[in-house]
């Protein structure tokens, strides 16, 4: 219970994730699933891997978390990133916060996405259908 | 007298050195900014992508003026892509 942040190379539960942040004084718990999709920029997907610096990805994870808090201090928040090899449909990382109430849940899980993107360093490899594979690079303002 | 740092890259820079990084010993008053040229110039074929890196040392990220100390971890960050 509480605060949780983890990174693991195992499929994600996003129920397990989400308990962390249940408790009797949270009346939201909001959670997002980041799901590895079977296409990009038109082109056919069939499985994604992702690399971590770890210790600095978890340490960075911890980091954003906390940043939430500063800014929803009645947040209690989980962030789990996946590594290693994914297929199709499974999820890369699952956010789950818990507020008093929803706007704040909301605002905050989606703040958390964004920054995750930003300031963490993992990088995702996709493999096409065609045999070819790449590193993605991100676009400047990528898609929210 | 030289600082001695190590070099760590990651996914993008990784493969394309084949490497997983490489110790190097530079000059006292060393920046970030300079290991930038200077990693650009003995390997150019990753100059683009070192050109985009963030750096970051003993997991922090660190801008361009930071100047490197003894026994530093430097780790080469291409755009991250993770969530």
């Amino acid at each position: 219970m509480g605060n949780y942040f983890d990174l693991t190379w195992d499929r994600i539960d996003s129920r397990v994730t989400a308990d962390h942040v249940r408790h009797e004084a949270a009346g939201a718990v909001v959670v997002f699933e980041g799901v590895v999709r079977n296409h990009h920029k038109g082109r056919s997907v069939d499985r994604l891997t992702y690399e971590a610096y770890e210790p600095m990805a978890k340490k960075k994870l911890e980091e954003v978390g906390a940043e939430a808090i500063g800014q929803w201090p009645e947040l209690t928040v989980a962030i789990v990133h996946r590594l290693g090899d994914l297929a199709i449909g499974e999820a890369a990382t699952v956010v789950a916060v818990s507020s008093p109430h929803r706007g704040n849940a909301f605002d905050a899980a989606r703040y958390i996405m964004d920054r995750i993107k930003i300031v963490v360093p993992i990088w995702k490899k996709e493999w096409f259908s065609d045999g070819t594979h790449e590193w993605v690079r991100p676009a400047p303002q990528s898609s929210p | 007298m030289n600082v001695k740092v190590q070099v760590r890259y990651f996914a993008l820079l990784r493969e394309t050195t084949g490497s997983e990084g490489e110790k190097y010993s530079f000059p006292q008053g060393t920046t970030i900014l300079e290991l930038r040229t200077q990693l650009g110039s003995h390997r150019p074929e990753v100059m683009e992508i070192l050109s985009e890196a963030r750096f970051a040392v003993n997991e922090d990220f660190v801008d361009d003026s930071y100047v490197l100390a003894d026994g530093d971890f430097v780790a080469v960050i291409p755009p991250v892509s993770g969530g």
